[in-house]
């Protein structure tokens, strides 16, 4: 089968979302099928007219080709998809682009459709989307199938983070008491606040990753003057597993109440990092919002969540956390791996994902 | 077999040469035993432009093809409502004929679909329709179809759409150079090459050219419109008459003409002082023309280079007649090699005037040059035993598409990306 994974968003910085779409292209790939990715060279406008959509730059690469990637133009990347048994758009509400791919895959093809979260468009789309028995909305949740499913009632979902292969002997050797991380892009809706707030003054609370927001990475300094707060900023990916290693416990407490009162419609829509610390060995602590309360649902860890934005019920997850025996901890951990390895492991997603179009054309 | 044959528009209305073509396929289909049914274009007000045919039974489910009508065309050019209709019509999907043609499907179950021209009834929407019906879908290709897919794309491009659809169709072109054109966008899954024909034995009588004492008879017949080369052979046919001691000649001009255009030629004609001598008939029907043709000595048939396939000079021919006619790519394919009346460039008028004064100087040539040029294109273009037999053996022999489009996909698709087009416009970006 030949695939064309479409990111509409550039692949250059690698979040949480760049890396759904790098490890989605590996796993097609890894299931013996013909894929290419394409990605924008920046980041296109949400809304622009059809001449600039079709001179926008996008790289395209052939997975199975040792050559450079070519830079070609949206328009000749259109073309190209003539050959593809099935195109995947990835990040399909950031820009209209989407709306020429649905023109150009003709009806005998699969048009695969997945949000990373970054959703400009969603009005837009909601508005005037016709969905049809050759599109597929496969989301990466069953809550964000759920939110999907305003303008498309057979939306599925499929869940993915790790590689089984990745799934290493959990090593205490270094594990340190009172010692907590917080990974990702340091943004309004990741509710840093929260997890500060909840800090005694004896735990020392690492955030890893870039700060693209200058107001927010302000307030949370001044936030946590008195307190043990490491701003890391970006680390090589060795540093950050060292880290996760020797933390007690990695916090995510995304939130749709933000910082400065803003509220917004959804905060998160997997929880890539929960799994990854799962994966690293380290017993992740989330709030409640649904796409964290899924994640830690399906790996058998709900005691762990705090109601989004609640200090106390976060102090107390952590409080419970330094009270936990090393070999309860280990317990906990290996059986959440368990569960990773049966539903998030991207070795099978692809296989998963197939059976899923399978199904929803079934019903059709 | 259940043959169904799509066209554009179809006799009552005419324009040229294709969808008289498509009458001549569903004719010899039904000659071999296959029930044929011809979908196309509802004809209404100017589009009745000839009688309806009798012997072949005709759906007219889709939109009228108004897109063709010069004078209508040209009044309406500023309506963006009506270049967005047209730009649909020519390059992309047309919703109403989409659901009529998947009616006509599912009420006569095809075994074979016969695609004649889709322009203008919306060729995007059409040819995946058709191949909605899993069966084999082949395309008669007589026109640059691919150029009106590049040209008409509308905020939403379709481009790969029909790349894809390509790859699931056989293809029959008229030409070598018709094949080459319709190679741009994607290729068809086999592309086969049959040139144009007509029926030699049925045309009404043989002409004798240059045998008769009376001035020479030069004949053009066809669209009477710019593209076919008819201000050409004004000019051509005035730089001929400029000269002392001309020959004598008339020219009938026979076909259809938008009324602007004819007025034109008639001033022109009298500038040049050819009104005695030029007449414009006007358009005839098809079986009076045919029968005439005898009486004329020289068809002159000065098409543009590019012209897919011209019926005219394949007629003229049949007919016994020497034409002159520019050497174009499909005439290269068919024509002798060695050919006293080839037009290079029918711009030149010296070259066209040069091709009618060997005409009038080797009168007595003209009736052997006839027979050898009628024999010659015999042997390739005559439909009762070169072109149906290979016509009915691509039929047979399609292949079904090796996966089956969707309509209800196609529908949802137009509908949301004819949505956003709007919303494009409505916020002017």
């Amino acid at each position: 089968m030949n695939v064309a994974l479409i990111s509409l968003l550039p692949l250059d910085v690698t979040g949480g979302g760049e890396l759904y779409t790098l490890e989605t292209a590996q796993a097609i790939a890894a299931s013996g099928d013909d894929v290419i990715l394409a990605a924008p060279v920046r980041v296109p406008p949400a809304q622009t007219n059809l001449t600039t959509r079709l001179s926008t730059p996008f790289v395209w690469t052939d997975l199975r080709s040792d050559g450079s990637p070519d830079v070609i133009e949206w328009s000749e990347l259109l073309t190209r998809l003539a050959d593809r048994d099935r195109v995947w758009v990835h990040q399909y509400l950031a820009t209209d682009l989407v709306f020429d791919v649905i023109a150009s895959t003709a009806s005998d093809q699969d048009l695969l459709l997945t949000s990373l979260g970054f959703e400009p468009l969603r009005a837009v789309f909601t508005d005037l989307y016709q969905p049809c028995h050759r599109h597929h909305v496969v989301e990466i949740s069953a809550y964000a199938a759920r939110r999907a499913g305003a303008y498309a009632r057979h939306a599925s979902w499929a869940h993915a983070a790790i590689w089984r292969s990745d799934l290493g002997v959990i090593d205490d050797c270094d594990r340190r008491g009172h010692e907590y991380l917080a990974l990702g892009r340091v943004l309004p809706h990741k509710g840093l606040e929260t997890t500060i707030d909840a800090l005694e003054p004896d735990e020392v609370l690492h955030i890893v990753g870039p700060a693209p927001d200058d107001a927010y990475a302000s307030f949370l300094r001044e936030r946590g003057r008195d307190k043990h707060v490491q701003f890391h900023g970006c680390l090589p990916r060795a540093d950050v597993r060292q880290l996760i290693k020797q933390t007690t416990g990695l916090i995510s407490a995304s939130t749709h109440q933000l910082f400065d009162g803003r509220l917004i419609e959804q905060p998160e829509l997997l929880g890539l990092v929960l799994c990854e610390a799962l994966r690293d060995g380290t017993l992740p602590v989330a709030s409640d919002v649904p796409a964290y309360r899924e994640v830690m649902g399906s790996v058998g860890l709900t005691d762990w969540t705090f109601h989004e934005g609640d200090t106390q019920g976060l102090r107390g997850c952590l409080s419970r956390l330094a009270a936990l025996p090393a070999n309860g901890r280990r317990e906990r951990i290996t059986a959440a791996r368990e569960s990773l390895a049966a539903k998030f492991a991207w070795d099978d997603y692809w296989p998963r994902v197939c059976a899923r179009i399978e199904d929803t054309s079934r019903c059709a | 077999m259940r043959v169904m044959i799509i066209s554009n528009i179809f006799p009552p209305h005419v324009r040229g040469g294709y969808e008289l073509g498509m009458l001549d396929v569903a004719r010899a289909f039904i000659k071999a035993g296959h029930e044929v049914e011809v979908v196309t274009s509802t004809a209404v007000g100017v589009l009745n432009k000839t009688r309806p045919v009798a012997d072949v039974s005709v759906r007219q489910v889709f939109e009228p093809v108004l897109a063709y009508e010069s004078d209508l065309a040209g009044r309406l050019a500023h309506s963006s409502a009506w270049r967005q209709q047209r730009t649909d019509a020519f390059g992309g999907v047309l919703r109403a004929n989409v659901v009529a043609l998947r009616a006509e499907i599912e009420r006569f179950r095809p075994d074979r679909i016969w695609i004649g021209n889709p322009i203008g009834i919306g060729p995007i929407g059409v040819l995946e329709t058709a191949l909605s019906a899993a069966v084999p879908v082949l395309i008669h290709l007589m026109d640059d179809v691919d150029s009106y897919l590049v040209g008409y794309r509308r905020p939403i491009h379709w481009l790969a759409r029909a790349a894809r659809m390509k790859q699931s169709m056989t293809a029959i072109s008229c030409a070598s150079h018709v094949r080459e054109m319709n190679s741009v966008v994607g290729r068809y899954r086999t592309h086969h090459l049959v040139s144009n024909g007509v029926d030699f034995a049925a045309m009404p009588s043989q002409a004798e050219p240059g045998r008769h004492g009376g001035p020479l008879r030069f004949v053009y017949f066809g669209q009477v419109e710019p593209m076919k080369g008819v201000s050409q052979l004004i000019r051509g046919l005035s730089r001929f008459a400029d000269v002392p001691d001309s020959p004598s000649f008339t020219l009938d001009i026979i076909g259809p003409a938008a009324t602007t255009y004819a007025e034109q030629l008639g001033a022109d004609l009298k500038a040049r002082g050819l009104e005695d001598r030029v007449r414009l008939v006007g358009r005839l029907e098809k079986d009076d023309l045919m029968a005439r043709l005898a009486g004329y000595d020289v068809a002159v048939l000065l098409l543009k280079h590019e012209e897919p396939f011209g019926y005219a000079w394949l007629e003229a021919a049949a007919a016994g007649l020497p034409v002159v006619v520019t050497r174009g790519r499909a005439v290269g394919d068919v024509f002798p090699t060695e050919y006293p009346l080839f037009v290079e460039d029918r711009a030149d008028a010296d070259g066209v005037a040069g091709a009618l004064r060997w005409c009038t100087s080797n009168r007595a040539s003209l009736a052997p040059l006839g027979r050898v040029l009628r024999a010659h294109l015999l042997t390739t273009c005559d439909t009762g035993t070169a072109v149906h037999p290979r016509y009915l053996d691509i039929l047979e022999s399609a292949e079904r598409p090796s996966s089956s489009m969707n309509v209800e996909s196609l529908l949802a698709s137009a509908v949301t990306v004819d949505a956003y087009a709007m919303v494009l416009d409505g916020e002017n970006v």
